[in-house]
């Protein structure tokens, strides 16, 4: 070795080392003093798959599930439907009251003291910037594809609001009469959506000033020049950039909440205790919305980078990483308010036209099998599912299970009885049945397996047609017999009516049965959830005698969250598990 | 070369205008984009299918949209016509705004990552080649196979397991066993006698001192309680710029007697530099980019003018080495503060600091070196992971190109002139080694600006990455092609660029 190389190996060795060796030159460090348990974290960070799209979360084009987890927090309404999905008052916000039932009449106050963030009182500006959002009333002269007018102001649905006349007042008021032209079941649940009026007004050349009387005027005489920027506005206006860069002016976008917001970047969303709230406070400071893809949830949990998270598509492989993550994290489950079940083409020339044939399917599909294999995983309590309009997660459930005895008897699977009644319709065995899933699905293609090698000992031959476009297939009568998807229950009393009616725009399979017809004729006039069970155990009843479909299970749900973390809990209605963050509290140690 | 540009530049544009529509019609026909709405039986569905089959023109047929698309890209071109908006998404947003902030987010992740691999592994792609099938080339060749066949979901899980949440774990409560203290100082001595190499006595005494000072590092730092409060100190930074500048005389210069003066002046403004530093200290606590920009612009101009007053007959190098060394010690100053930020941020993240998702931590409002700091963790992981793979195979290209060049002739007439290793090395085979990675250079920029697919979705960035797999699985064709004009306008622009470099490089190459 000459001495050059010696002399560079040395001095690399040496240069590494000092390089290492310099950094040791700060003194010794102090404890942090440790928090006392008592001590609460000023911030909660709460996991979301998908950024909020938009401050007006009832618009047509908004439909991010995550505008109601930031809502919960943000804006009041009339009602707060609790995770059992009963109705309950919300006080703070105002109290409404029924006062006729025909024509079905409520009265709605807002409270005194209810303003928004900006300190401008909540009253019937907003209520009647509502009604004309959502009534469908407002034709802007202009026609869809279909040769339908459309309206002025672009409304998520008109679904209730379009039965009720003008509500009559003043700008100011505190009050408001909701009169329904026929009666309307979910009559209570309808009054939300509120957007603050002044702002709409403002940014349309209209004056807010004397509490909004410009626009109320301008609603009230059907001002539609008037009227045109106000739509648009509210219609487009509060729309979020994709992914959340920057929250528009926070001017615009007061709120009627517990929280206000207070700054967004790169999809990660902040809102703060809100200065103007006026009933019980907000426990923690802020709530930051974070939007990570579902597959990182996890990790970011065990980093506490955030503190809880709802996946929307739970998976076994998900529930046990969290059961990894041991004292660390609480994970509950639970059953959500959507439900897997399969459905026949029982129209024309079709296989399953005939009811035997029908009864003989149900007869052979392993639902108890299905639940152990595929919802169970997830949540230990996963039950065979036996109603449509009532899920496990409802508090009615068991009751109008008790009034539909024919789910009885498909409880077991009955291949003997499949095969008799086969036989009993003189087809020739086996009987052919084009099985469509979801091609993008793993977890249906493994069920319809399932079901294939229960019903073809039944003497059905089960093709599966694994199906990249399903729902287009599925308005194509003819082209399938059968086809396991899901469905989201909404809770509302009247909103399975299309699913199940003759001619209904999501009956694919053209099922028909007068008496169903019937019963949803009368479901959807009462005016309470206690008049509609009665009606709907009995429409549940007869969609087992003459089989509309196969119900298999609720879904299985999850949600998880860091046990310094008090407050959350599994919530399967649309609000998500927000519903009650303004009572959390993260502990510090 | 005019005509060269103009022929590329028709030839391109005909090139792109096939492609996108190919494209748009590829991503039209990809799904139904209506699949969501279909399967929802909430209130206002029809509303919704409504509203959406409006906000894309699905009643007008796919080569009718393309069309439409292609008239929203030219008023983009068309000076005076109606405002550039790339078209709207499926929500009725202008597509241009989400192709800004997409763009210059891929680029903050991307670029710097680029540019790190590209250094390491032209560094180690040089060094491996010096030292043809020696333990080092081999232990690279294994470690660059390795990496290049990982697949990056993987390795960014692990990285997040390992490097986030087990690290985070770790410097809540730093403690380290005297064994795994050991264990660590024998592997950082492997570590060091693979890449020093030499006979075997070399080899054992290179190991031992290695492992002796890592492990006697890390007991002092860890009883210090360095990790709880890290720094490197004036001292650190004095040390640490001496030996650069020391390096980096020795890299560029040698050490021959001729070329004494640039050490002299690189060690010069190594000091010169520190005392800078210490005096600027003051300035530290209200840093903005302009007074650190201000601060960058002193200390280049003290090297370069200590350059300029010792460099005697090497003038221009010692002002370019003093410059280099003024750089350096910016970096080890910028090192020193970010690492004094640590326990604001440590405290302001609950006591875990490295992130495994996002590109900061959410109202932080720190100081400018605490939120550079927090971008910097934030960034750590995604960086490695990018890296991880591009490294590997610029190691590889370099290796082989500096292979090549060293049994050329002209490089064995250099040796047999007489001219000593470091020039025969870094001048003669070196920059002509460059030449082929011009080529590769130039596509992986214009692959940057696609951004990182994989790494965006896993580490939580909406980057193009984003914007293309997002706008791709809701069949939203304007977000798309926003991302593919630009990732399509790149790629052929980065290729005739290569192409002109290459005639810059290489003479014997003429552009017709």
């Amino acid at each position: 070795m000459t001495f050059r190389r010696r002399f560079t190996a040395i001095s690399a060795v040496a240069a590494g080392s000092l390089l290492l060796a310099s950094c040791g030159s700060a003194g010794a460090g102090t404890e942090e003093p440790a928090a006392s348990a008592d001590e609460f974290a000023d911030t909660i960070t709460i996991g979301i798959e998908q950024a909020p799209d938009g401050y007006n979360a009832n618009t047509d084009i908004s439909n991010s599930v995550y505008n109601a987890y930031v809502d919960n927090l943000t804006q009041q309404n009339f009602t707060k439907i609790q995770p059992d999905g009963t109705i309950v008052a919300n006080e703070a916000f105002g109290t409404y009251e029924k006062t006729s039932d025909d024509p079905l009449t409520v009265e709605y106050t807002f409270a005194d003291d209810a303003v928004w963030s900006d300190g401008t009182p909540i009253d019937f500006d907003d209520a009647l910037l509502t009604w004309a959002a959502f009534s469908g009333t407002h034709p802007s002269g202009e026609v869809d594809e279909a040769g339908d007018p459309l309206d002025l102001f672009h409304a998520a649905s008109t679904n209730g609001w379009a039965e009720v006349t003008m509500p009559e007042g003043e700008a100011g008021d505190k009050t408001f009469t909701l009169t329904f032209t026929t009666p309307y079941a979910d009559w209570e649940v309808l009054a939300t959506g509120f957007m603050p009026a002044h702002i709409a007004a403002e940014q349309s050349g209209l004056s807010a000033d004397g509490d909004g009387a410009e626009l109320v005027a301008a609603i009230q005489g059907d001002d539609t020049a008037a009227l045109t920027p106000v739509a648009e506005f509210w219609s487009a206006g509060w729309a979020y950039q994709e992914n959340l860069p920057e929250l528009p002016d926070a001017a615009l976008i007061p709120t009627s909440g517990p929280y206000k917001y207070d700054n967004a970047s790169n999809g990660t969303l902040t809102l703060v205790a809100n200065d103007k709230w006026w009933g019980e406070p907000a426990k923690t400071n802020s709530i930051v919305f974070k939007t990570i893809d579902a597959n990182e949830m996890v990790q970011a949990l065990q980093n506490g980078e955030i503190d809880q998270f709802d996946p929307s598509n739970a998976t076994s492989d998900m529930v046990a990483q969290l059961a990894d993550l041991g004292d660390a994290a609480t994970v509950e489950t639970g059953e959500a308010l959507s439900f897997s079940h399969i459905d026949f083409d029982s129209s024309g020339t079709g296989v399953f036209s005939d009811v035997a044939v029908r009864q003989a399917f149900l007869k052979c599909v392993p639902r108890q099998e299905l639940v152990d294999k595929f919802a169970a995983p997830i949540n230990p309590d996963a039950q065979v599912l036996n109603l449509r309009e009532y899920l496990p997660a409802q508090a009615a459930y068991e009751d109008v299970l008790a009034d539909v005895p024919t789910a009885k008897d498909y409880a077991e699977v009955d291949l003997e009885g499949a095969k008799a009644l086969l036989t009993g319709t003189g087809a020739t065995l086996p009987v052919t049945i084009r099985f469509n899933f979801s091609a993008q699905s793993t977890l249906r293609a493994d069920q319809v397996a399932l079901i294939k090698a229960s019903c073809d000992q039944a003497g059905f031959n089960v093709t599966a047609v694994a199906d990249p476009d399903l729902f287009t297939t599925l308005t194509l009568p003819g082209q399938w017999d059968a086809a396991v998807f899901g469905w989201a229950g909404s809770g509302l009393i009247a909103s399975g009516q299309s699913i199940y009616v003759t001619g209904g725009g999501q009956n694919f399979g053209g099922y028909s049965d007068a008496k169903v017809d019937e019963l949803w004729s009368q479901i959807v006039a009462v005016t309470s959830h206690e008049e509609a069970e009665p009606l709907k155990a009995e429409m549940e009843e007869q969609l087992w005698v003459n089989p509309y479909n196969v119900v298999l299970y609720a879904n299985p749900g999850v949600t998880a969250y860091s046990s310094k973390v008090s407050g959350p809990g599994y919530n399967p209605t649309q609000y998500g598990s927000t519903w009650n963050a303004e009572t959390w509290t993260k502990s510090l140690s | 070369m005019f005509v060269f540009v103009v022929r590329r530049a028709v030839v391109s544009f005909f090139i792109v205008l096939a492609s996108t529509a190919l494209m748009y019609v590829l991503v039209a026909l990809s799904g139904n984009p209506l699949k969501d709405l279909l399967e929802y039986n909430g209130p206002g569905r029809e509303a919704r299918i409504a509203a959406r089959t409006a906000a894309l023109n699905l009643d007008v047929p796919i080569p009718g949209r393309y069309v439409l698309w292609l008239q929203e890209v030219g008023t983009c071109v068309a000076p005076g016509g109606d405002e550039c908006t790339l078209g709207l998404d499926r929500k009725l947003r202008p597509v241009l705004p989400q192709l800004d902030v997409a763009l210059g987010s891929t680029m903050r992740l991307v670029i710097a990552a680029t540019v790190l691999a590209l250094l390491l592994g032209v560094v180690t792609g040089v060094v491996t080649a010096l030292r043809q099938y020696s333990t080092f080339d081999y232990s690279v060749t294994f470690i660059a196979f390795l990496c290049f066949s990982l697949p990056v979901f993987w390795v960014s899980t692990l990285l997040k397991q390992y490097i986030a949440i087990d690290l985070n774990t770790w410097l809540q409560d730093p403690q380290m066993t005297y064994a795994s203290i050991g264990l660590l100082g024998l592997v950082a001595g492997l570590i060091w006698t693979i890449v020093i190499g030499g006979d075997a006595r070399r080899r054992l005494v290179v190991a031992a001192v290695a492992a002796a000072a890592t492990s006697g590092t890390l007991i002092v730092l860890l009883n210090v309680g360095w990790f709880r409060r890290p720094a490197l100190g004036i001292a650190g930074i004095a040390v640490s710029a001496l030996v650069l500048a020391f390096l980096w005389s020795a890299l560029f210069a040698g050490l021959r007697p001729r070329t004494r003066p640039v050490l002299y002046a690189s060690l010069a403004t190594a000091v010169a530099g520190t005392i800078v530093v210490a005096l600027a200290q003051p300035l530290m606590a209200e840093m903005t980019w302009l007074t650190f920009g201000a601060l960058v612009l002193v200390l280049i101009a003290l090297g370069l003018g200590i350059g300029y007053l010792v460099g005697g007959h090497t003038r221009r190098l010692a002002m370019q080495i003093s410059a280099v060394t003024a750089v350096s010690v910016v970096v080890l100053m910028s090192v020193d503060q970010l690492m004094r930020a640590y326990p604001a941020l440590f405290k302001a993240t609950g006591g875990r600091p490295m992130a495994t998702t996002g590109s900061q931590t959410a109202n932080l409002n720190g100081t400018f070196w605490e939120s550079n700091l927090d971008l910097g963790l934030h960034l750590a992981l995604p960086t490695l992971a990018i890296m991880l793979i591009s490294f590997a195979s610029y190691t590889r290209y370099t290796r082989a190109s500096m292979l090549d060049v060293m049994n050329q002739d002209y490089v064995r007439t250099a040796r047999a002139k007489g001219l000593n290793e470091r020039t025969v090395v870094v001048r003669h085979t070196f920059r002509n080694a460059l030449i082929p990675l011009a080529t590769l250079v130039a596509f992986d920029f214009a692959g940057v600006l696609g951004g990182a697919v994989v790494t965006e979705t896993v580490f939580g960035w909406s980057g193009m990455g984003k914007l293309f797999t997002s706008g791709l699985s809701n069949i939203d064709p304007n977000p798309v092609m926003a991302f593919f004009l630009v990732t399509a306008v790149a790629t052929v622009l980065f290729n005739m660029l290569a192409d002109i470099a290459y005639a810059y490089l290489d003479p014997r190459i003429r552009l017709r």
